[in-house]
């Protein structure tokens, strides 16, 4: 029997309501990190100094979105990732029809790669090899 | 005026930070382990996902009060970045 995958990504983009508030709530979070302003203070980073799996995502998207790729990348290797999540939770919301395409493409290849499953795992090994091979440079990259 | 900010900064990100790990933990419980570790990646789908399952998880209390304080961090930020720029 051929082993599957338990997709993440499909149910997001399939909750239409879910979906809009993620991209508002990013877009949101974009357009202040772009103003120069922190809009997600990092409780994990400003209560105990230590960078979460998810710091430098904004800023390193933003950058990506700028076109500057090797300060994207340098922030957070996996912004070019989440750009593209985003990109795909967002087209989810042009038309019904569309969603409901885009949902089972998303689900046929999650259930047979588990994509979103191993990035998240992956994220958190990043994260991990950061924190304990370059915590200087990680902190640096994320507070400065 | 900064010590001042950086406290409020420290006691906002403390409430925040448990907040944010009781609505992880209602997350991982009824999401499963994948959907807990999104949230702790993206602290702003937490967010999304406690106020879409608020009355759900009953957790609307702890969403308003972790909202009050994003808002109030976004304030203070927004007014260290005013402080730093007029004292240039």
């Amino acid at each position: 029997m051929k082993r599957t995958f338990i997709p993440i990504l499909a149910p997001i983009v399939q909750d239409r309501p879910l979906s809009m508030a993620i991209i508002g709530a990013a877009t949101l979070l974009e357009i202040l990190t772009w103003a120069g302003l922190s809009g997600w203070q990092c409780p994990i980073l400003s209560v105990l100094g230590i960078p979460c799996p998810g710091c430098g995502l904004t800023r390193g998207i933003a950058a990506l979105l700028h076109g500057e790729w090797q300060q994207g990348l340098t922030l957070h290797a996996f912004a070019p990732f989440m750009v593209l999540v985003l990109v795909l939770i967002g087209s989810g919301l042009l038309h019904s029809n569309i969603n409901q395409k885009l949902v089972t493409i998303i689900e046929i290849v999650e259930r047979q790669t588990g994509i979103v499953a191993v990035a998240l795992i992956g994220l958190v090994l990043y994260w991990l090899f950061r924190l304990i091979f370059l915590p200087v440079t990680f902190l640096h990259l994320v507070t400065q | 005026m900064a010590t001042i900010l950086s406290l409020l900064a420290v006691v906002i990100g403390l409430g925040s930070l448990v907040c944010w790990i009781m609505v992880l933990i209602k997350l991982f419980k009824a999401e499963g382990p994948l959907y807990g570790i999104l949230g702790i990646i993206c602290g702003l789908y937490a967010l999304v996902w406690g106020w879409m399952n608020a009355d759900k998880q009953n957790i609307r209390q702890l969403m308003m009060i972790w909202t009050a304080l994003f808002i109030l961090g976004l304030v203070i930020n927004f007014g260290s970045a005013m402080l730093m720029a007029s004292s240039r």
